[in-house]
């Protein structure tokens, strides 16, 4: 080898090198500054609060809500339909997008997988605040009725826990080896952490054999399940004779809901990390463009169930039917009926069709309007068609006849979702928010680099 | 004179005082009692006489007043019972209206010793000094009357026979002709008419033919029911008759099959199977993965 090849290989190396540590350096997950500690600090006290009025509740039972023989599923039902809705996004991004071999999806799958384990387990929270007695819960566990929709959630949703939680979890342990060889200056209980958590990792070729293998096997699994959470949480509701409920669509209206949530949320996460974390140069305009396009689509596909969730039983308006499209058309729920639809699907969908409107700032701020809008059309499916019992009764209490959630039960909900936020911005305060391996190989950097232990570093290191 | 004066004004006043004192008071007695009047609501009693197989006859009574445009029944008003004869009133107590208004009175030992000597007999039902209702009374005549319900099967027909019988002029039973008496059988939520009503013929007897077909509890018992319903001389008189001649229900077991809306041990096969089919798969996915997750770390220690 010559002394000018030596030079060049050299050079080469240096400059590889400066690479790898300004890539790491971007993507090392940050301890909070000022800002993050005050956040962290409402979200506690919000949580805080729910857990408090959880604890009444828990002590004088399901009176102190508004919940009624009529109305027995209120907020909380809603909030737990909407939390299984944004958990769907981890199959979104990381699954669908990856075996349909979308590589821009790469600085997002993180984000949309902690999101969805944040949401999966407030779903399996929320439902239990929701039992009065949720010690009655090992019942569906020692006497299940296998016959029962319920039960067939509750297995869904805990086989969706486990493995949203190892979708997160497997493609992290390389990340979990670079901060474990890398990052200095952390807490032990940090270096103690992703010791624990990387498993021996040493990017070997048959460890990278094997979990490449496993993420394989779980994009491919993870989307059958994915649907089925949302779609036999749909059958809790299409399994009865109920008005609004009653229908062999709710399934694919539920799952088509769920994913322009959930890939609003993406949007969201995306602006906000950008902002903090100063990400331009990994969520640029073209995934905002993207993921817009992707909400567009999705906001569309959702658009065209509503119009046959509404329009058929309209046409008809057959007998209880036409009392609770009345009350979502015309009565009592008719303000915040057209606010979502007109507010939380037609305006956004007509402002993502324009370039302009697929732009970061206005993208997140549509996004911002879905979410919302996406989580009162929840309360809009469960609530309004429990006003009217299919078996009517006379003289009972007139607050049966109006459901309006009490202060605790509001507080509880605000609890939930604080709380869930709380697990995101934990989690991002311990794992990078953009995968370092797949970002590191999308740039063309060699991934071997990355990991110090490994024979070949040490090697490049001695030259 | 000077000196008397103020005395004569004061004496004066006094009387005047007591005079309006006495005014008002007796005007305020009088509104009083006018809107206690006002507030209590004119009652409308009924008075209904039960003579079931002949045993423990009974007062069914109830209690209603008007409100907005309907007659509803009247909680907590005491009803007192008497029996009387053109000479005699004699007591029989009382009883206290339920959430429906309704009273279900069962006539005490006075009701047996007044009747000795006599086959007609009236009954008053009286409310008085009441705080709900304004006063109000009832009053039926009874003759006395015997009834009984017999069943029989011969060559595979199976008949009812419902005897009526009314005092005669000289005191002895005698045949009650031309007495309407419907025919029916216990249900879960009241009576099922199982054939036309018919009259009692010049002997004091009815007789149906019951049908093949009735459904009954699992053992084939039906509970038979001959009723004279609101006689204008007899009340109403009801005669039962436990039979096996119902058709036992084969759908009461389908709770025990294995079905969608069975219990959960009795959950369909294929239904069972699918599910644990599914969870196996997917576990067994899961359970590889958390596997594999092993091997990465069992290689990084090598």
């Amino acid at each position: 080898m010559t002394d000018l090849q030596t030079e060049d290989k050299l050079k080469y190396s240096i400059n590889t090198s400066e690479k790898v540590t300004s890539l790491l350096d971007d993507l090392y997950p940050r301890p909070f500054g000022t800002l993050g500690k005050i956040w962290i600090f409402g979200l506690l006290i919000f949580s805080l609060l729910g857990l408090y009025f959880y604890l009444i509740q828990l002590d004088q039972g399901l009176s102190i809500t508004g919940l009624s023989d009529y109305t027995s599923w209120g907020i909380y039902v809603s909030n737990f339909v909407f939390f299984v809705a944004i958990s769907l996004v981890g199959s979104l991004i990381s699954a669908i997008l990856k075996l349909t071999g979308a590589e821009w999806r790469t600085p997002l799958t993180r984000i949309s997988e902690i999101i969805a384990v944040s949401a999966i387990i407030m779903a399996g929270i929320v439902i239990i605040i929701d039992m009065g007695r949720p010690d009655r819960m090992l019942n569906l566990i020692f006497h299940p009725r296998i016959q029962s929709p319920i039960i067939w959630d509750v297995i869904v949703i805990s086989t969706y826990l486990v493995l949203s939680t190892l979708f997160l979890y497997l493609p992290l342990i390389p990340d979990f080896a670079i901060m474990r060889d890398r990052l200095k200056g952390i807490p032990k209980w940090q270096q103690k952490l992703y010791r624990v958590l990387s498993i021996n990792w040493k990017n070997t070729e048959a460890q990278k054999k094997i979990l490449s293998k496993a993420i394989r096997i779980i994009a491919i699994i993870i989307i059958p399940i994915a649907f089925g959470i949302h779609t036999v949480t749909s059958w809790l509701f299409a399994t009865t004779f109920r008005p609004g409920w009653d229908s062999t669509g709710v399934g694919p209206y539920f799952v088509a809901g769920a994913f322009m949530v959930g890939a609003a949320c993406v949007i969201c996460a995306m602006f906000i990390f950008k902002k903090i974390y100063n990400y331009k140069d990994h969520f640029t305009e073209k995934h905002f463009d993207y993921m817009s396009r992707l909400l567009l689509m999705l906001s569309l596909i959702y658009l065209y169930f509503n119009i046959n969730e509404y329009f058929i039983p309209a046409y008809k308006m057959k007998g209880h039917e036409s009392e609770h499209l009345h009350d979502l058309f015309s009565g009592n729920m008719a303000p915040l009926f057209w606010t979502v639809q007109i507010g939380g699907m037609l305006i956004p969908i007509i402002i993502l069709m324009f370039n302009k409107g697929r732009k970061p700032l206005i993208a997140f701020i549509v996004s911002m309007v879905i979410i919302v809008g996406a989580w009162f059309k929840r309360y809009l499916i469960v609530v309004p068609t429990l006003s009217y019992p299919l078996i009517p009764t006379t003289r009972v209490p007139d607050s049966w006849l109006h459901y309006a959630p009490s202060g605790p039960e509001w507080m509880i909900t605000i609890g939930t979702l604080t709380a869930s936020l709380l697990i995101i911005t934990l989690l991002v305060r311990i794992v990078p928010v953009i995968p370092i391996v797949e970002t590191a190989e999308d740039r063309g950097l060699d991934s071997q680099q990355l990991f110090l232990n490994t024979n070949e570093h040490i090697d490049a290191l001695d030259n | 004179m000077n000196i008397l004066m103020p005395w004569t004004i004061k004496i004066y006043h006094i009387k005047t005082c007591l005079v309006i004192a006495f005014y008002l008071l007796s005007s305020a007695l009088i509104c009083q009692n006018d809107q206690s009047n006002e507030a209590k609501k004119k009652a409308r009693i009924s008075l209904d006489y039960f003579n079931y197989n002949n045993y423990g006859p009974r007062l069914k009574t109830t209690v209603k007043s008007k409100e907005d445009r309907s007659y509803v029944g009247v909680r907590g008003v005491r009803v007192d019972f008497f029996i009387e004869d053109d000479q005699n009133s004699d007591y029989l107590g009382f009883a206290i209206t339920d959430k429906s208004g309704a009273i279900n009175y069962g006539l005490p030992d006075t009701f047996y010793k007044a009747i000795d000597t006599s086959n007609y007999y009236r009954f008053l039902a009286k409310i008085e000094d009441n705080k709900y209702v304004l006063d109000a009374s009832k009053i039926i005549d009874i003759t006395r009357s015997k009834i009984k319900l017999t069943t029989q099967e011969e060559d595979s027909i199976r008949s009812i026979q419902f005897l009526v019988e009314r005092p005669g002029p000289e005191g002895q039973l005698i045949p009650a002709v031309d007495v309407e008496v419907g025919i029916y059988v216990k249900r879960l939520f009241g009576l099922m008419s199982i054939a036309e009503s018919e009259y009692t013929d010049e002997n004091g007897i009815v007789s149906f033919i019951f049908p093949n077909d009735i459904r009954s509890d699992t053992s084939g018992n039906v509970l038979i029911y001959a009723k004279v319903e609101d006689h204008e001389e007899f009340g109403t008189l009801i005669g039962t008759s436990t039979t096996d001649w119902g058709v036992s229900n084969p759908s009461s077991t389908i709770h025990l099959e294995r079905e969608l809306w069975s219990a959960g041990s009795n959950a369909p096969i294929s239904l069972v199977l699918t599910i644990s089919l599914l969870i196996l798969i997917v576990w067994g996915f899961i359970l590889f993965l958390i596997y594999e997750v092993f091997q990465i770390r069992r290689l990084g220690q090598l």
